[in-house]
This record gives C-alpha cells, sequence and structure tokens, in this order.
C-alpha cells in the first residue's frame, strides 16, 4: 500500500483541470488567478473526486485515497505545481470501518 | 532442501518478532484540525509524528488489528447525529477524520461546554521507512496518554475558524465578495471621476448548513439562502453605467461535481440607478454552467491556462415604477451573462464579460431590440505575478435606464485593490 508519488498527483491535477480549461503541455507555471469562483468549485470537486476513486496502489479496496480541500486551499497555491506539491506532501490514505 | 529451508524458517521467527518488538518511543510534533468541504465534508484531528528522515507505511495499518482503538467522547449527551470516524495516514502523520458532520457537531467540537473530542483508547504504533539508516524498515510507538494530553492542551477549533468551515462548507458567499476601485476619464480629460464597484453576499443562518438525515448521515442543504448587494457606484451621479441593486432574498441550488456543472439562482430585491430616478423591483431566476472554450489565442509555449467561458442564462420579471415613468408597470427581460477570460499570447490577456438582454415592455424598449452592456479588461499577465490591468473598457446600456454609456477605466487602483475572485 503506497501513497502517490508526485508524477502521479500531476496527472489527477491535469484530469481535475480539464473540466474548468485548456490545460498547456508547461502546466506548472500556471496561475489560478483569473478563475472566477464558479470554476474553482468546480475544480476543487473535480480534484477531490480524482484523488477519491485512484485506486490504492496494492491495497485491497478497503481504503481510498483523500485529501482536505476547500476555496481556502487555493491561497496557498501560488500555480498550479505548488497545487501539485501540496497535494503530493498532504495525501493520506483513509481506511473504510 | 525444502525440509531444511522450514527448518531455518522456524528458527528465524522468533527473531523476526523479535526484532518487531524493538519499537522506539516517539513524540508528537503537532497535533492540529484540519477541514475539507469538497465532497463529503469532513475534519481531520492530523497528529504529525516527529520523525527525522523518515516516512510512514500506511500498509501496516491495512491490517484493522493494527489501528489504534479510539472513540468520541460526547461529554454524556451524544448528538443526533452521531459522528463517523476513520483511520487516515499520511507520510508522517496519521490522523482521525470526522464525517456525518452537522451544526450541532460542529458547535460542539472542542468547545468549552457540552464539548465533543477525539480520545484515543490504545497506544498508537506505526511502521516507518527510516531513510537515514539506509531505507529500514522500523516500529515507532507514542503512547496514548501522550497523544490525548497533546489533544487536550494543543487542539482548538476557535470560533472564527468554526465559522468559517460552516460557512466555505457550502462554497459561499465570502467568495462572492469583492471591491474594485477605478479613475474614469472624461473624452475631453478635463475631468476624471472615481468608480467603486463591489459584490457582497452573506448567507442567513450559516450553522444550519448541514442536516441530520435521520440519522442516516448528515447532508448538506440543497437550497441555500443569502442577501446581497451589488452595485456601481461613481463620483459621476449621471453616470448611466451606474447602478445599486439591493437582494434581501437569494435562493441558491448547485452541483459542482457533476459531468455538467451548474448553479440555479433565484433572487428577489430592488434594482435601481445610482439616483434612484429608475428603480424597480424584480425577481430574476438564473442558470449558469461551463461552457468549452472558443477561441486559442496563446502561444504554444504559453504555461497559462485556458479557462472556459462561464455562461448564464436568466429570466427576470419586474414591478418598474420610475420617477420619469407617466404610470409604473409590470414586464420582464431575458438575459444571457459571459464572462470570459482569454489568454493572448505569452503575457497578455483579455477578460470579456458581456450582459446581453431583451426587454419585453414596450415603455422600456420600443423599437424591440436585443441589447447588451459590457466591459473588456486588457491586461498582462507574467507567470507567477498574476494580472496587471492595463485598462478596461465599458459600453452599452444599462438594463435599469437604457441609456447608451461607454467609459474607459484606466487600472492603477483597480490592481491595488484587485479585480479579481481570491
Amino acid at each position: 500500500m503506497k501513497l502517490l508519488n508526485r508524477d502521479q498527483v500531476k496527472a489527477l491535477v491535469i484530469e481535475s483541470l480539464k473540466q474548468v480549461a485548456g490545460v498547456p503541455a508547461d502546466v506548472e507555471d500556471a496561475t489560478f488567478d483569473q478563475m472566477v469562483e464558479f470554476q474553482r468549485k468546480v475544480f476543487i470537486e473535480a480534484l477531490k473526486k480524482h484523488i477519491n476513486e485512484e485506486p490504492v496502489i496494492d491495497g485491497d479496496g478497503n481504503a481510498f485515497y483523500d485529501i482536505d480541500l476547500n476555496l481556502n486551499s487555493f491561497d496557498n497555491w501560488a500555480t498550479v505545481g505548488d497545487c501539485i506539491d501540496s497535494i503530493t506532501e498532504n495525501l493520506r490514505i483513509t481506511f473504510r470501518n | 532442501m525444502k525440509r531444511k529451508v522450514k527448518i531455518l524458517l522456524m528458527l528465524l521467527a522468533p527473531l523476526a518478532l523479535h526484532a518487531q518488538n524493538k519499537v522506539e518511543t516517539f513524540s508528537l510534533e503537532k497535533v492540529e484540525l484540519t477541514s475539507n468541504t469538497a465532497g463529503t465534508p469532513s475534519l481531520t484531528v492530523l497528529l504529525k509524528i516527529a520523525i527525522d528522515n523518515g516516512t510512514l507505511d500506511p500498509g501496516y495499518y491495512a491490517t484493522p488489528a493494527n489501528r489504534p482503538g479510539l472513540h468520541i467522547d460526547y461529554s454524556g449527551t451524544p448528538p443526533a447525529c452521531p459522528l463517523i470516524t476513520n483511520f487516515t495516514v499520511g507520510r508522517n502523520s496519521v490522523g482521525v477524520t470526522l464525517t456525518n458532520l452537522t451544526q450541532e457537531t460542529v458547535e460542539r467540537f472542542l468547545a468549552k461546554d457540552n464539548k465533543i473530542s477525539v480520545q484515543f483508547d490504545d497506544d498508537l504504533v506505526f511502521e516507518y521507512t527510516d531513510n537515514a539508516a539506509g531505507a529500514v524498515n522500523k516500529f515507532g510507538r507514542i503512547t496514548k496518554d501522550a497523544i490525548n494530553k497533546k489533544i487536550g492542551e494543543e487542539l482548538s477549533f476557535p470560533a472564527e475558524q468554526r465559522s468559517s468551515f460552516l460557512t466555505s462548507m457550502n462554497n459561499m458567499y465570502f467568495y462572492k465578495n469583492n471591491v474594485d476601485f477605478g479613475v474614469q476619464t472624461a473624452q475631453d480629460s478635463s475631468s476624471v471621476s472615481y468608480t467603486l464597484s463591489f459584490n457582497f453576499q452573506n448567507m442567513y443562518g450559516a450553522p444550519s448548513l448541514l442536516t441530520c438525515d435521520g440519522g442516516a448521515g448528515s447532508v448538506r442543504k440543497k437550497w441555500l439562502l443569502y442577501y446581497g448587494v451589488s452595485s456601481r457606484l461613481s463620483t459621476n451621479f449621471k453616470d448611466s453605467l451606474n447602478f445599486l441593486n439591493v437582494y434581501p432574498l437569494i435562493l441558491n441550488t448547485n452541483n459542482y461535481a457533476g459531468k455538467i456543472p451548474y448553479e440555479w439562482n433565484l433572487k428577489v430585491g430592488h434594482e435601481s440607478n445610482q439616483s434612484f430616478t429608475n428603480r424597480r423591483i424584480a425577481a430574476d431566476m438564473s442558470f449558469s454552467s461551463i461552457i468549452p472554450n472558443l477561441v486559442d489565442v496563446a502561444s504554444a509555449g504559453s504555461s497559462r491556462l485556458r479557462l472556459k467561458p462561464v455562461l448564464g442564462l436568466g429570466l427576470k420579471g419586474y414591478y418598474d415604477y420610475s420617477k420619469d415613468n407617466p404610470s409604473s408597470f409590470y414586464s420582464g427581460q431575458a438575459y444571457a451573462t459571459f464572462y470570459y477570460y482569454i489568454p493572448i499570447y505569452d503575457h497578455f490577456a483579455i477578460i470579456l464579460n458581456d450582459k446581453t438582454y431583451y426587454d419585453f415592455s414596450k415603455e422600456k424598449n420600443p423599437k424591440k431590440q436585443v441589447l447588451n452592456n459590457y466591459s473588456v479588461a486588457l491586461g498582462t499577465e507574467i507567470p507567477k505575478t498574476g494580472f496587471k490591468l492595463m485598462f478596461k473598457y465599458e459600453n452599452g446600456k444599462s438594463d435599469i435606464n437604457f441609456k447608451q454609456s461607454q467609459a474607459l477605466v484606466i487600472g492603477v487602483l483597480m490592481n491595488l485593490f484587485s479585480d479579481q475572485v481570491k
């Protein structure tokens, strides 16, 4: 059972961004500045969903990847790269009872 | 041969168990409460373990018996909707995620009176990779007394954080609020005026956002009730783009996680120009969603996101009792709103805001025209520094007084206050 590495997290972030934006090949320096409230909500909901649904590596189906997200999270993400770093660092595996 | 290997394994097994029993005692670096409002709302009590050069092995907890026993202490008064706990593990922290939250449990969690808190019944044992010792797996332990003491002394849920959690849980009002200041030059450059635009939206009864669904689980309220003010005011009272809208009732429902994300809003309130010569009581129903990108003028190597436009469609009914009218009347409007941020080449960007509308009244729209009111903001954007507004051009007919107006707003002060959502 393993946590996701940065590349795996990046793939999930990009997949979620596609819900609200065209994503450039080099996305890491992109900022969230011009995202309006509606787009921000859609992005974090998509990100949470993708992270929760990603099968846990070497898992037995009784756990899922998890992360705390809310609209304040954008305050800590100057760029998309920061978002990827933050999620990689704070990602957790949560066990079902 | 196989028999010899089996005998060897049997001899080594006790040694392996002995090695496992050599459990080092650790301390907690800190304990904190984190919150999540995306998907199912949750709070997590996170215990950060002071491991130098090491990471926890989450697989150790795949065996339920290895997870520590814990319980929620309700101070003798169980809530109508008891909390659900799940054990969670990160790179250097473990925690307890709390779901099934309601107004009652959020208000009582770590409060002074009738307190709800998390208590560990067993020591926390964990497996970790010691990178300093050549990526060797080791075991550590933190006693339940140390954990419970740390939770009791350091974990808090201040009123401000509690309120912020409850309000952000439904992704709301604070982010709707913004203020823009601008300097507007006249066509002959002989005079300038100053504009102030602001949007403010707040919620009625924010603490009651979650309801207990008969003990089966907490649910978010599907319909949210707000009040709000929206305006553009100017030192030039005659500027026809000025308006002041006050909505005592805003009803919102949304689905941001669906395949087609959307918001529905019903607003009831009073709309007028700045001098109150044009005024009406209005009920306004609108639908907003995200549509595919229409243009791509960013450089191939650009690192900027090409945000998809946000389109809104609405229908408004109103009772107009303007001073200028010989008599008051009922009528309505159909309208579309459009927000589009377009990155151009490497460093430029245009932000387009448009409202196109059709008014059904003979009094206001005798020629039966489709009218619009738009703004175009041009600015530069250098990666990691944000958008710097150069100027903003506004043109069109205000949908409150139907007077044509145009304005060039120089974005000197706007950049100080930021015209974007933060």
